[in-house]
């Protein structure tokens, strides 16, 4: 353990430092050819579509013994029905003890004739979802409504409370990624899409948001009055927030999954496929890209978009310049010192100085 | 900055605590009382469950805006004709509910009706005709299908609409016959028609045409009659209520009707009462009234007599009251949960929870060890008044846990989780700044406070917004964490704070024992006692 907390101490006075910021571009690229690849899932295999969404009715039979032949046995009851619209139904066992069965869109008639099937069939107790057809629209432009509303009021509030559009537009081109890499897990996986998956995913906003707010406090509060200072660049103080946060991270990262992960876990292995299942699985994948995002995207656009501010990216080049005359001296007395171990093996520029560690506080 | 104790309120942690456990305990207490009031003892300490979890029927209706704008005051009238309609099957404890400003929801818990459907969406029809002819003696022979059609044919030949309300009272005080030449051979169709009716309780189908002449019965009695078209349209009864009047001993049921219906209707019973003519109240093609005109009614509040019960007097005020209903509604959704399945999904929602609990705790203990009894505390202190909460909004507006619910409560346990790694991790920052533990728990709290507060708004407003735009079942997972949302805060702020303050203050946790979570080598400053300042390193700026 103690190992554990050295290496927190560590992060947080910046003997370990990950350079999150200085290797933005490798984090551009891999997010990028995640995004990519995400998008052209979508392009190539679409969303599978749940029965919210296209209308129709699901059927949860209850048996006793749930293996192939029952599943088959309660397909053809549904075929022998003789409804057109239940012609071809797609059954599957869910759990250990229900299969669930799909048809087109049937009347309530019809939908109580299929029951009896059932039941004749062997089913001991048969639960109905009866879906329309317009229904699943309906979700769909609630929740486009829901998320336009919410992105408008947390740009605001993002803005507002740290009194900077940039952290807005950071945290919104990280929430877009994490949205975007989610979906594409379904694309790629076909994983159905139910209104539950959509309801985990307007969750995900606001976990990775809830992220990226904790960091950015930091980074506020590593970066105040930078410009008074002499030898510390914006950039470092940022990418020093990350990793002071970084334990944080970990822990919370730790924290959410593992409930979510039980969720999942539970809601497959005892009800099998179902609306537990949809919910947990994306906020379980969109937490995970939630976390990642706040650590290697948010943070570094935000430092990048800051560094273009004409009194940050002044204040930059004194200080680099200021730095490179000290080095000079520094380098004529002595060869340069051994630095303290960095696991980043960062590149010499935009070095944080490792001195006066009390002082890095700014405050 | 300056240490942040220095001139400020002398902070009392413990009485804090005290006052917020005794707070925690006043809400049970609360949840307690409200049941003791209510009487009924069912399921005292346990949440309201939705149908999800304890089984049961929901009927999606949306209503369809055809004719015009589906608005807040005809859907919540709609709400109204189908909860009617629902008792009406003797179902009793349905709720009726709008929905997104376009739907209605029924929902039966613990039963499987999806029989119900159909009486409840249907967009009833109900109309005052005027009996052109009456006490038909049918043959119960139905007629061959060409006949029935040339029959049907000679019906839709004219224009009914075309004749006044004169007019149609004429054809029932006279006969039939006294209308136009024109019409007399629809006339002679439509008492083919009535010879030929058979009256099947419960399979009526009788085509209903407002603005047109129909041959009906009343299923109760089996008398076919031959009907006007439509002088009075349902939606022109203001209000019908069943009443016993002093002077008898025997029900009866009084209609209000409007002004252009009182019109009507002050003509029709000025007209028949002198011969004792009858009209008759038409749902949906049915009739369910045929009473006589024995009165002259001018102020439009009639009121009809017979061998009423208390039952079918009230039914019929009802029928006669929400008859019609203002909306066309589509069954948009029909879920019929069996207790089998929704026994399963509550048990695997709390089984969820539970190890998602577990896991939390367990590595709240291994990773910040004494402290992770803060979080255990914490987190159990939560849960508490979380449940407490459920079961308070559960009595007081209905509130009902369902499977997303739960799901939303467990998602919401990191959430509330990360408020208390956010104050641990601030408050080691502060001691590896080098104040002393118990100043970098009230430091390491200034600072973590704004962060929580800033990240739990933030997940507050998805929740919010979730269910400000969430339909249905969704709804509930939206609240639940919005609601958690708020414990969170509450904990943190006069629970899990106040314990830090009071725990730095004793010689386990404030003297940095090993095992405390808060040793000098857990956070990472060997070489200073975590009760001391650091002063050896630098300067404060």
């Amino acid at each position: 353990m103690g190992r554990i907390s050295s290496f927190g101490q560590h992060l947080y006075t910046g003997r370990i430092s990950f350079d999150f910021v200085g290797r933005r571009m490798l984090w551009y690229a891999i997010s990028a050819v995640l995004v990519l690849g995400s998008a052209a899932g979508l392009g190539v295999n679409g969303l599978e579509r749940g029965i919210d969404f296209k209308g129709g009715v699901e059927f949860t039979a209850q048996v006793d013994q749930n293996d192939a032949n029952t599943v088959d046995d309660l397909r053809e009851a549904v075929v022998d029905v003789g409804l057109d619209a239940a012609s071809e139904p797609v059954a599957n066992a869910s759990g250990d003890s229900a299969v669930r069965i799909q048809t087109g869109t049937l009347t309530q008639d019809e939908t109580s004739q299929v029951v009896s099937a059932l039941e004749s069939a062997g089913a001991t107790e048969v639960s109905q979802n009866l879906v329309g057809p317009s229904w699943g629209a309906e979700v769909a432009k609630k929740a486009l409504t829901g998320l336009l509303v919410f992105l408008v009021i947390v740009v605001l509030f993002i803005w507002a409370y740290f009194r900077e559009w940039r952290m807005s537009v950071a945290a919104m081109v990280a929430l877009a990624h994490d949205i975007v890499i989610t979906v594409g897990v379904y694309a790629w996986s076909g994983f159905e899409v139910t209104p539950a998956t959509v309801t985990g995913l307007l969750t995900i906003l606001g976990y990775s948001l809830y992220d990226t707010v904790v960091v950015f406090d930091k980074v506020r509060e590593n970066t105040r009055g930078i410009t008074a200072s002499t030898n510390r660049i914006y950039t470092e103080q940022a990418n020093l927030a990350v990793n002071q946060t970084l334990v944080r991270s970990i822990n919370t990262s730790i924290a959410a999954l593992l409930p979510v992960g039980a969720l999942l876990v539970v809601g497959v292995g005892v009800l099998g496929s179902g609306p537990l299942k949809d919910l947990a699985l994306a906020l379980f994948v969109g937490m995970a890209v939630g976390t990642y995002s706040s650590i290697f995207i948010a943070t570094p656009l935000a430092a990048q978009l800051k560094e273009r501010d004409p009194t940050i990216r002044e204040h930059t080049a004194k200080v680099l310049e200021r730095r490179a005359k000290s080095l000079e001296a520094a380098g004529a007395a002595a060869p340069a010192a051994a630095r303290p171990v960095t696991a980043s093996g960062a590149s010499g520029r935009r070095q944080p100085q490792r001195s006066s560690r009390q002082q890095r506080r700014g405050r | 900055m300056a240490a942040p104790a220095r001139g400020r309120k002398v902070r009392r942690p413990g009485r804090t605590l005290v006052l917020f456990l005794a707070g925690v305990v006043a809400m049970f207490a609360l949840v307690g009382f409200i049941d003791l009031e209510d009487g009924g003892g069912h399921g005292t300490w346990a949440p309201r469950l939705g149908l999800d979890l304890q089984g049961g029927t929901r009927i999606t209706l949306q209503a369809e805006s055809a004719d015009g704008d589906v608005t807040a005051d005809n859907l919540s009238q709609a709400r109204g004709i189908i909860d009617q309609r629902v008792n009406a099957t003797g179902v009793s404890e349905a709720e009726v509910t709008t929905q997104g400003g376009n739907q209605i929801v029924i929902e039966i818990p613990g039963k499987e009706r999806g029989d119900i459907v159909d009486q409840v969406g249907r967009t009833a029809q109900l109309q005052f005709r005027l009996v052109w002819q009456q006490q038909v003696a049918s043959t119960g022979q139905a007629l061959d299908e060409a006949a029935a059609q040339q029959a049907q044919a000679a019906v839709d030949a004219v224009d009914w609409s075309a004749l006044s309300l004169d007019q149609l009272i004429a054809a029932e005080t006279q006969t039939p016959a006294a209308l136009p030449a024109e019409y007399q051979a629809g006339v002679a169709a439509l008492q083919q028609q009535a010879q030929a009716f058979v009256c099947a309780p419960g399979e009526l189908t009788v085509v209903d045409t407002a603005d047109a002449p129909i041959v009906t019965c009343d299923p109760k009695t089996g008398e076919v009659v031959v009907l006007s078209p439509a002088v009075i349209e349902g939606s022109h009864v203001e209000d019908a209520s069943a009443t016993v009047p002093q002077s008898t001993a025997q029900w009866v049921v009084d209609i209000e009707l409007d002004g252009e219906g009182s019109d009507t209707f002050d003509t029709v019973t000025d007209a028949l009462t002198p011969v004792q003519g009858r009209f008759a109240v038409v749902l949906d093609g049915e009739v369910i009234t045929a009473p006589t005109s024995n009165a002259h009614i001018t102020n439009g509040r009639a009121q009809i007599s017979g061998s009423f019960t208390q039952e079918t007097a009230v039914d019929l005020a009802n029928q006669l009251k929400y008859g019609a209903l203002p909306l066309t509604f589509a069954v948009n959704g029909v879920s019929v949960e069996g207790p089998t399945l929704a026994g399963s999904q509550l048990q695997a929602g709390l089984i969820a929870g539970a190890i998602g609990m577990v896991l939390v705790l367990l590595y709240g203990l291994f990773y910040y060890r004494g402290l992770g009894l803060v979080v255990i505390a914490s987190l159990g202190v939560a849960a508490a008044i979380t449940y407490g909460l459920v079961l308070l909004l559960g009595q007081a507006v209905g509130f009902t846990l369902t499977l997303p619910g739960i799901a939303g409560l467990i998602v919401a346990i990191g959430i509330t989780a990360d408020s208390f790694i956010v104050l641990f991790e601030r408050i080691r920052d502060e001691v590896r700044d080098g104040k002393s533990l118990r100043l970098a728990v009230e430091a390491g709290w200034e600072r973590a406070r704004s962060t929580i507060l800033a990240a739990d708004a933030v997940s507050f407003m998805a929740a919010f917004i979730l269910f400000i735009f969430a339909i249905g079942v969704v709804r509930g997972f939206a609240f639940a964490l919005g609601l958690t949302t708020l414990v969170d805060i509450l904990v943190v702020f006069l629970f899990t704070k106040p314990l830090m303050s009071v725990l730095a203050r004793t010689k386990f946790f404030g003297q940095g024992h090993k095992l405390s979570g808060l040793d000098a080598s857990h956070l990472g400053i060997e070489g200073r006692k975590v009760t001391e300042f650091a002063t050896a390193k630098g300067g404060r700026s």
